[in-house]
């Protein structure tokens, strides 16, 4: 998954952080609603993960304008208000679910796991394509039903053009997911990751386009 | 009933009114008794007067009796028999001769009672009879008892059905004159009644008296107030929530992710929770001051100090944070009196404020604490170059949880230093300047003149 996390508590922002990116979701975290706003402007994230309480203004403002704007990313509203009515009015805002804090953070990724799930209109967490199944979750591969290791870069270059198979996944794309967005890159590093992949799934699953980036072949299937 | 100002007082006067009837009744019958008795008898003896009045002067001019006016007497009492049921009379010489009677077979009642007023039985009637002697002829007048007693009996009825009818009037127009002078009140019970203890709307009623009106007014008065100290309640317990959660949050996600991680790469997460947990200790120590504080539980022994001292004492827990933070105190104390005031309680309030100026600072700005007298007040005035508060915050800047939400913190070390400061009689003032914010902290030099023993408890 590629993650917006929006979080203006330095502690808990870096946590959920960390911990999303060990289990391998690539995550932006930004502090400030006004950010988050550039942020989903420029970059195509799974879900958003969005503090209602920010120093700018307030999450539920920003999510109503989204909403309004035709944003249809899914959004977990994560945040310490736990009454009622803040839960009904963060739901009819648009949220896809929310979470009070303090959390368990398995729950949280659980909760992700089932809106991404939710939104591809699947019924499991695995992600079959042709002989692979990937398991999001678990971090698993497997290719005609024997596992294969791969590294966390590989995972998420792998999610991302599984989650669109047959769909042309642009390299700038692929490059937010691995180091996020308006970070540095170095400019061959999807291409080596892309390689790997090839020479561990079988050369002629993942489809070059010259110029715009990658996709899974779908006469492959 | 029991209970009910209205239905006792109706009752008050049911019973005034009834203690007066039963007053007045046996009184009133007693009176009417004896003037229709009165009455009778005088009617009796008039009578009596004229016949002895007529009979006389018919003699004198006559000489003699004559037989003409008997009959001319018998003619007109038969004429007026009817009337003469009511009195009968009879007229004698003193010799015993009748002269005329208006009964036939009562001679003998009619003549052989004494002179004056007297009862006579005659055949189970009873009479009232008066006889009266003079110029040689006496005339007996008597009335029966039975008349006598109708004739009573229609007075009574008469003058009772209006008296009784009064009493009745006046007892229902009591009733509703009661009724709609209590209506303000009833009204006001039935609010009571329909409202549940959770319920804070106010009274509103119409056209109701000034007494109960000031009743109302204090009473919507007091729901206003109950009203707002609730609303505060609440959403100081909310923010207090909120602001409990966020460390909290961040504990456990750090500690689940250091488990999720593995040896030394798990230090920086452990780090990041053992933060959580000082601020999270912070925020309560200062949640638990406030309610000390405002529970007027705050133990502070008043001795004697200096500006200085206090001074000294607020900024010696502040000194790893100065270091880190590269900010430059300056101190200048111009006060050498000495102050009877909590010296834990004022640093406290003065530590809040600088530690705030600190907090906002970046490295080489500087924050200046100036202390100076006045009249009987010692003034603290901290200065800092941080930027100042948004106008918009400034009014409520000491309210609980009240913050810069860019500037972080938990909004509560103002509201401490308020408390205090309102607790020792001193001012707070809170300022922009051009460059930062302005703090100015004014105390008594003793607070030993609140009245509570050199320590508030």
């Amino acid at each position: 998954m590629y993650i917006l996390l929006v979080e203006d508590n330095d502690i808990v922002g870096d946590g959920i952080k960390q911990g999303l990116e060990t289990l391998g979701h690539s995550t932006d975290w930004v502090t400030d609603a006004h950010t988050a706003n550039q942020a989903i402007q420029h970059v195509n994230y799974d879900v958003v993960i969005l503090d209602l309480t920010l120093p700018d203004y307030d999450g539920m403002t920003l999510l109503t304008k989204w909403r309004q704007n035709k944003i249809l990313l899914p959004v977990l509203i994560l945040t310490a208000r736990d009454a009622i009515p803040d839960r009904v009015t963060g739901l009819s805002a648009g949220a896809d679910d929310y979470l009070t804090k303090p959390f368990d953070f398995d729950e949280l990724v659980a909760r992700l796991q089932s809106i991404t799930r939710r939104i591809a209109g699947r019924a499991d967490n695995v992600i079959t394509f042709a002989h692979i199944s990937f398991n999001p979750t678990k971090g698993e591969v497997k290719a005609n039903g024997l596992p294969v290791k791969l590294s966390k870069s590989e995972l998420i270059v792998l999610e991302a053009l599984m989650h669109q198979p047959g769909k042309v996944v642009n390299t700038e794309q692929l490059q937010d997911r691995l180091y996020g967005w308006a970070e540095g890159v170095a400019s061959n590093a999807v291409a080596v990751h892309i390689h790997n992949l090839r020479k561990k799934l079988g050369t002629d699953l993942i489809c070059t386009e010259r110029r715009l980036g990658y996709f899974l072949a779908v006469d492959k299937q | 009933m029991k209970g009910s100002l209205r239905n006792k007082l109706l009752l008050s006067v049911l019973l005034v009114t009834g203690i007066l009837c039963l007053a007045i009744g046996p009184f009133m019958y007693h009176t009417i008794k004896s003037d229709v008795k009165e009455i009778l008898d005088d009617r009796l003896a008039a009578s009596a007067k004229m016949l002895s009045h007529i009979v006389h002067q018919y003699d004198v001019k006559n000489e003699k009796p004559s037989s003409s006016l008997t009959n001319e007497l018998i003619q007109q009492i038969e004429k007026n028999r009817e009337n003469t049921e009511v009195i009968v009379c009879n007229v004698t010489r003193i010799d015993g001769e009748l002269i005329i009677s208006t009964e036939d077979d009562n001679r003998d009642v009619l003549t052989s009672v004494k002179d004056g007023y007297s009862f006579v039985r005659d055949n189970g009637t009873i009479w009232r009879v008066f006889k009266l002697t003079e110029h040689g002829i006496s005339v007996t007048t008597a009335e029966k008892l039975d008349k006598r007693r109708q004739l009573f009996n229609i007075v009574l009825i008469g003058v009772v059905i209006p008296w009784v009818l009064a009493v009745l009037t006046l007892i229902i127009s009591l009733y509703f004159i009661i009724q709609r002078v209590f209506k303000p009140m009833t009204q006001l019970q039935d609010h009571f009644d329909t409202h549940t203890g959770s319920s804070l709307t106010p009274i509103e009623i119409d056209d109701v008296p000034s007494e109960v009106k000031g009743v109302i007014a204090g009473f919507n008065a007091l729901l206003a107030r109950v009203k707002a100290v609730l609303e505060s309640e609440r959403r100081f317990t909310a923010d207090a929530a909120h602001e409990l959660r966020t460390p909290l949050a961040g504990i456990t996600t750090q500690l689940q992710v250091a488990m999720l991680k593995q040896g030394a790469e798990a230090d920086c997460n452990l780090k990041q929770a053992n933060l959580a947990v000082k601020q999270l200790t912070e925020l309560l120590d200062q949640l638990l001051m406030l309610a000390r504080l405002d529970a007027e539980q705050m133990a502070a022994i008043t001795a004697s100090s200096s500006a200085s001292e206090i001074t000294s004492k607020a900024l010696t827990p502040l000194h790893s944070m100065i270091k880190e933070s590269q900010v430059e105190i300056h101190k200048i104390i111009h006060s050498d009196q000495d102050l009877f005031l909590p010296q834990e309680l004022v640093a406290v309030a003065i530590r809040n404020v600088i530690k705030n100026a600190i907090q906002f600072s970046v490295p080489e700005q500087s924050v200046s604490i100036l202390v100076t007298e006045q009249d009987d007040f010692v003034t603290w005035k901290i200065t800092d170059e941080a930027g100042g508060i948004d106008a918009e915050l400034l009014p409520n800047v000491t309210n609980r949880f009240v913050h810069d939400k860019k500037k972080g913190n938990f909004g509560l070390g103002l509201s401490i230093t308020k408390a205090i400061v309102d607790i020792l009689n001193g001012e707070l003032n809170i300022a922009n300047t051009k460059t930062g914010l302005r703090v100015e902290i004014s105390l008594p030099h003793s607070s030993q003149g609140l009245g509570r023993d050199d320590t508030f408890t």
